[in-house]
């Protein structure tokens, strides 16, 4: 019996340490924001390597009063920014949240993020399990450069 | 007979209707063509922390100008930092001709001092200007450029919908170039020089 228990036990762990493996980010970081800025993005790739497609439903930060996934469509050249519900992360593929797109939008931020300060983000996923991230705070180069190494 | 004669009436009073409905929708347009027309451009006086600021300040220099809002988190900073890449890359004689402005179109949230703190943080002398909500609503559209408020499903409130274009105009307001965010860096950079080279 305490044998199945444990077997039980490790089980769900290994599964549960599959699921985490299977979903991983990278490039993440914060922009950076003038320090009166109320509101700041997080972008990143999220890199889904298993074979179920997998969705981000919720983030959690102690440094702003509330965190949203967000994205931005331009319609007719009218910006708009509009709350989703789930970032969805299709199975063996790589999700970009990226300026003009998909973000993490942190709204209300409790003080203002220093440069190369970090800052602690989770992201929920549809299967429960989470995924802790220590995001850096970077300035933004600006729009791509058309052959940038000239300057 | 008679019937046909109040089928008649009914007729008339039809016509009527859409003859006025015509005329109604005829005084509209003057209206309607404004917003579509070409935009001109149009000198303003709007407020700094520092106090009121119009174009005409700028005699002898041309002004690149931005409308957004600093809650903002994406679009807004990433059009600064361009611009601000723009100014900076120009020949050292043609930086102190051109006025980068940004105009908030969200005075309840953005205030003349946020929005200077706001602007010194992208470090290229951007001016953050701001006035009344009917007053940003006209000049916007004089230069062609449209934001909207929109609830939306979120802790921010409200959101403003806008379009993202660079307005280049001379101190009077005259509007010489609209150049898209989606610009390229050189693309910007050499309609500023030319536009800058051909004020001096």
């Amino acid at each position: 019996m305490k044998f199945l228990r444990l077997l039980i036990a490790a089980s769900f762990f290994a599964s549960f340490s599959t699921l985490a493996m299977d979903v991983q980010v990278h490039n993440a970081y914060i922009r950076a924001v003038p320090p009166t800025a109320a509101v700041t993005a997080a972008f990143m790739d999220i890199n889904n390597q298993g074979n179920q497609a997998r969705a981000v439903v919720s983030a959690s930060s102690a440094a702003a009063d509330a965190i949203e996934l967000h994205t931005h469509t331009n319609v007719d050249g009218v910006m708009q920014m509009r709350q989703v519900k789930q970032i969805d992360l299709a199975a063996n593929s790589t999700t970009h949240l990226k300026p003009g797109g998909l973000h993490i939008m942190l709204i209300g931020l409790k003080k203002p993020l220093n440069m190369d300060e970090n800052v602690l983000v989770s992201l929920k996923l549809d299967d429960g399990s989470l995924l802790e991230l220590d995001l850096p705070v970077r300035k933004m180069v600006g729009m791509p450069h058309k052959n940038h190494q000239k300057h | 007979m008679k019937v046909n004669r109040s089928l008649l009436y009914v007729g008339a009073l039809l016509l009527l209707g859409l003859a006025f409905l015509q005329i109604k929708s005829g005084l509209d347009q003057p209206d309607n063509s404004a917003t579509i027309g070409k935009p001109t451009g149009a000198p303003f006086t709007l407020t700094s922390h520092q106090g009121e600021v119009s174009l005409s300040d700028f005699e002898g220099q041309l002004a690149l100008v931005y409308f957004g809002y600093t809650w903002c988190p994406d679009i807004c900073p990433t059009s600064m930092i361009f611009m601000a890449k723009a100014i900076n890359y120009l020949p050292e004689n043609l930086q102190n001709q051109l006025q980068p402005i940004f105009i908030s179109v969200d005075p309840d949230r953005d205030t003349p001092d946020r929005l200077a703190d706001y602007v010194k943080f992208f470090e290229a002398g951007i001016l953050g200007l701001t006035g009344e909500k009917d007053y940003l609503a006209k000049l916007a559209k004089q230069y062609g450029a449209f934001y909207r408020y929109v609830e939306i499903d979120s802790a921010m409130g409200y959101a403003v919908d806008h379009t993202s274009d660079f307005y280049l105009v001379n101190s009077s307001g005259e509007l010489l170039a609209t150049l898209p965010h989606s610009i390229s860096g050189e693309e910007l950079q050499a309609i500023l020089i030319k536009a800058l080279e051909n004020q001096l």
